[in-house]
């Protein structure tokens, strides 16, 4: 297994290991009506800090065990097909954001016009997990194109 | 329509050149030993200058390792 194909395995899986959790707890959050910012902001910086740790951690360690291997013509087209499906899932989801984020926040009895704290919020994590399911989408597709080829 | 193809006898070549190692063939060319893996199981077609770079490390023209096959019955001989 290439250097660069156990970076992205290390990274869909630190990415996961880190952003289910959260995402869990804060839509659990929002179904007990707690629309306190700090906890938002607090669970947001504990899960950066986890998957640095962890991201940095593995990487450095297959680093070293494998050694420093060059970019080839390969990598790069994977790469590249990568980035193009990370971005469908991230045009896809961030369409659907408004569509769905309103009409849940007025099912739970949320002012919407204008909008409230709480539906703003809730439409930030849902930004925030289309960012998170277009990186995972990214590394899904380097991982599948350097399995089974691109 | 069946999808296109490019074959390669990098295998067949390789031995024929003492068993020259995927990671020889990989420095020589420039990439990676995975790219040399996926090129020789059919898993990654290479660029132009990559495929001359790899016949020139045979010393072969660049048709005798690669062959393009698109699915379709060859042409006949017009003579």
């Amino acid at each position: 297994m290439s250097l660069r194909e156990k970076s992205a395995w290390i990274c869909l899986v630190t990415t996961g290991v880190v952003f289910v959790p959260y995402f869990v707890f804060v839509f659990r959050l929002f179904g007990q009506q707690d629309h306190s910012l700090a906890s938002y902001i607090g669970a947001f910086v504990v899960a950066v800090f986890w998957q640095i740790i962890l991201n940095v951690g593995a990487q450095i360690y297959v680093t070293i065990r494998g050694g420093e291997e060059p970019k080839d013509e390969r990598d790069v087209a994977i790469e590249a097909k990568a980035y193009r499906n990370a971005y469908l899932v991230l045009v896809s989801l961030a369409w659907t954001v408004p569509f769905v984020a309103l009409p849940v926040a007025a099912a739970m009895g949320q002012p919407v016009i204008p909008l409230s704290k709480g539906p703003l919020l809730f439409i930030s994590q849902l930004l925030l997990l289309s960012f998170v399911l277009a990186e995972m989408a990214k590394y899904l597709t380097q991982v599948i194109c350097y399995r089974r080829g691109i | 329509m069946e999808p296109a193809r490019i074959r390669n006898q990098i295998r067949r070549l390789r031995f024929e050149s003492g068993e020259m190692t995927q990671q020889t063939l990989a420095e020589q060319t420039g990439v990676t030993r995975q790219t040399i893996v996926a090129i020789e199981g059919a898993k990654y077609s290479p660029s132009l200058e990559l495929a001359f770079r790899i016949a020139t490390a045979f010393h072969k023209p660049l048709e005798e390792v690669f062959q393009y096959d698109n699915g379709s019955s060859p042409a006949p001989p017009t003579d």
